[in-house]
Order: structure tokens, then sequence, then C-alpha cells
């Protein structure tokens, strides 16, 4: 695809359905509306920018999401989120050894979204970043490695923990819920 | 496949549609033999779409909206243009200069990448959220667990043989440049350290030096590789991974 088609298909053309996706995404990276909103734009002036160097016939979602990530990792949210990501303590969350839910248990707690969603606010953020690009976003493997900047075998094996941690905390909130 | 059930990473890969033709025919031989793989499967699934579901919480408001797209409206600055270089002796050394840059900065990048990989995992272990596949200081537990997940064998010391103050306290099988890894865990006084066991040259690529505060430290013997990372000082780092070493 050339210069030609590059104008035919236009920036606005790519990004502007993306719009609610991204800004959905910020918003769970920085946990505060307006900053998503300040996050969603300064990606949108960087991809405006840097859309020369975009590969047509790639994945536009997956290259704005880039920006996107590499954009939030800049700011001072992310700086906070880093210390607290891995070091902080979940001491509720470590009492759980074993993923108890049976299959039909689980299905039957999935149904509860809002529990679900709590139970993604409690997952490590690097977790959290992954199985939302994944079920959320549906980007392949290849795409999230890109996205994130690490290996596909890193992607795959922050998805299994990401799940399995997960199913520890929607555990752990249910039996505190009894 | 058959004889064992599938890993995470499988059954993970089933849902997301990741699984290759041959993996795909191998995977769905052993779904039919296997009823607690495929309730792993169904449960898997009616995870994945429950997250899809319950993780688009948050929508711009209208005004926002607006303000968004008037921003992707903008059109797009144009390239900068290429100034031709004319003489062949330039171009050959133009083209010298940026395969220099290009390959010199693809190391760097590998190298940066794995550094992080690494201590991306190391610190992933620290979390509390995240606690390990298989949990005990009992060698005879740990190494029995790898069997089938890796495709190498490897010693695990007696905990008294261990240097002073340091205990296994798990392990888990993990992947470092897309290759399966073993990951063990030890504590060295209050300080946690996590060891990667692979046949593979992952050092040629991690900044030994280390990073953000942590060591890294590697050894050598009987084929594999083993590579620990810890906030805990060099010296000590440096005393268990050659205690490991020495007992492939």
């Amino acid at each position: 695809m050339g210069s030609h088609a590059r104008e035919t298909i236009g920036f606005q053309d790519l990004a502007v359905p993306l719009l609610g996706s991204l800004y959905n995404h910020a918003q769970w990276l920085v946990r505060d509306p307006v900053e998503a909103e300040d996050l969603v734009q300064e990606t949108l002036t960087k991809a405006l920018r840097a859309f020369g160097s975009f590969e047509p016939g790639t994945n536009f979602k997956a290259w704005i999401y880039r920006i996107l990530r590499n954009t939030f990792l800049t700011s001072r949210t992310a700086i906070a989120n880093a210390r607290t990501v891995y070091l902080e303590d979940h001491p509720d969350v470590l009492e759980v050894a074993e993923p108890g839910l049976t299959p039909e248990a689980e299905v039957i707690k999935l149904n509860d979204l809002a529990a679900l969603r709590t139970a993604l606010e409690q997952l490590a953020p690097h977790l959290r970043e992954v199985i939302l690009l994944c079920d959320l976003e549906e980007l392949k493997y290849r795409e999230i490695a890109a996205v994130l900047d690490v290996p596909i075998g890193t992607v795959m094996s922050r998805l299994a923990r990401a799940r399995q941690n997960l199913r520890q905390i929607l555990t752990s909130n249910s039996g505190d819920s009894l | 496949m058959s004889a064992d059930h599938l890993l995470q990473e499988t059954i993970g890969a089933v849902v997301d549609g990741e699984l290759s033709r041959k993996d795909e025919v191998a995977v769905q031989a052993h779904l039919n033999e296997c009823h607690a793989c495929a309730l792993k499967v169904i449960a898997a699934g009616h995870l994945k779409s429950a997250t899809s579901r319950a993780a688009r919480s948050f929508a711009p408001s209208q005004e926002a909206l607006a303000r968004l797209t008037a921003m992707a409206q903008q059109t797009p600055p144009k390239r900068a243009t290429v100034v031709p270089i004319r003489t062949v002796k330039w171009t050959a050394a133009a083209a010298m200069f940026v395969l220099a840059i290009a390959f010199g900065g693809r190391m760097l990048r590998q190298s940066e990448t794995l550094s992080a990989e690494i201590l991306d995992e190391h610190l992933a272990t620290l979390s509390d959220a995240a606690s390990p596949e298989v949990l005990s200081s009992d060698r005879h537990t740990v190494k029995p667990w790898f069997q089938g997940k890796l495709p190498f064998s490897f010693n695990i010391p007696e905990q008294s043989a261990l240097p002073a103050d340091t205990a296994l306290i798990g392990a888990d099988l993990t992947y470092v440049n897309g290759k399966p890894t073993a990951l063990l865990l030890f504590t060295i006084h209050k300080h946690h350290a996590s060891v990667f066991v692979s046949q593979q040259q992952v050092s040629e690529f991690v900044h030994m030096s280390g990073r953000s505060g942590f060591h890294f430290s590697l050894g050598r013997g009987g084929g594999l590789e083993l590579l620990g990372v810890s906030d805990v000082n060099s010296a000590e780092l440096d005393a268990l991974v050659a205690n490991l070493t020495a007992a492939q």
C-alpha cells in the first residue's frame, strides 16, 4: 500500500473507531477519567506525528496501543504504579493456595460482572494489562508482545498467571462475602 | 499428550485461538479423552468472555469524545523529504552505517528486553498475588514436579548443602526468551532470589552488571545455564549460584 492508499485510508478512519477502546484502556491504566483523557490526547498527538512510520497492512490497533502504553510509562502515574505493582503486600490473596472454584461454580460467579470487575481491579497492573489486551482488545500474542515489548513466551506466561490470579481473587472475594 | 494434563499456557492458547494446526490436532485428541482438561478449557472460555464483558467499564463523556474525535480528525504532518545520495561510494557507506546501527540497535534492544524480562519474572514472584506452582522447601518435591514439563533435568542440593541462611521456598515453570525454564525461588536472609535454569545461552543477552538495584549472577554446568537475580548483595547471590552450578 503506497502513500496514495495511506491518504485514502486516513488516520481518522483508523483512529476514530478506536477512541472508546483507547479511553477504556487508558482509564484502566491511570484509574482517573481526567488523566485518561489526557493520556489518549497525548497518544493521538504522538500517533499523528508518527503516522508516516506506520506500516500499512499491519495492525493499526496494536501500533497505537503501543504508543498509548509508552506514553503511559513516562507518566507520573506509571512510575507510582511500578512501585505498587510488585512490592505492595496483598496478604488476603496470599492465603489462597489453589484456585478453589469448580468450573460450575466459576460459571455462576462469572455471571456477576461486578465481582469480576472488582477482581480485575485487584489484579497486579502488569497482569491486568496483558489480560485486557488479549481478552478485551482481542490482540494476537505476537501483537501483545509488540505492544508490551516482551517476547511471546512472556505474554503466554503472564496470561496464564493473570488468569490463575483472577480465579484466586474471585475465590478469595467469594469466601469473604459468604 | 493424553498421559499428562494440558499446561495452563496451552489451555490459554486454546481459548485464545493461538494453537498451531499441528498442536490443535494433538490438543483436540487429548480433550476428547480427558474430561478434566475439557472442563478447564470450558471454564477458561467462560472466564475469557466474562473478562471481556467486565473489562469494558469506562466510556468517555460526550464532551470528551468530541474533543478526542476532533484531535483524531487532524491531518497528519507530511513526511520529511529524503534527499537522494548521488555517488555509489556514499550509498555504500550509508548502507554500511545503517546496517551497523540496525544490527547494534537490535542487539542492544534484545539485551535490554531480556534483562527486563528476567527482572520482571523475578519481581512477579515477589507479588503476594502470585504464589508459585510448587510451594515447597523439599528438593524431593520440587525436582519431580518438573518431570514432563522441561526438556532437561537438573539437580538441587540438599538444604544442608546450601549456603548459610539460604532456603529453597518453591519453584515455577516459566518462559524466558520463549523457551521453557525452571524458576527456583530461594530466600537469602530476608531477601528473595530467583534462579532461572535453562539450556539456552540467555546470559549473552543480559546486562550482567545489574539493573535497578538488582544483581545478576551466572553459572554454567552440566549443559545448563543458571542465572540468578536478587537484591541481596552480589557475593551471596554468587555463592548460591555457584553452589547450584556445582550440583549439576
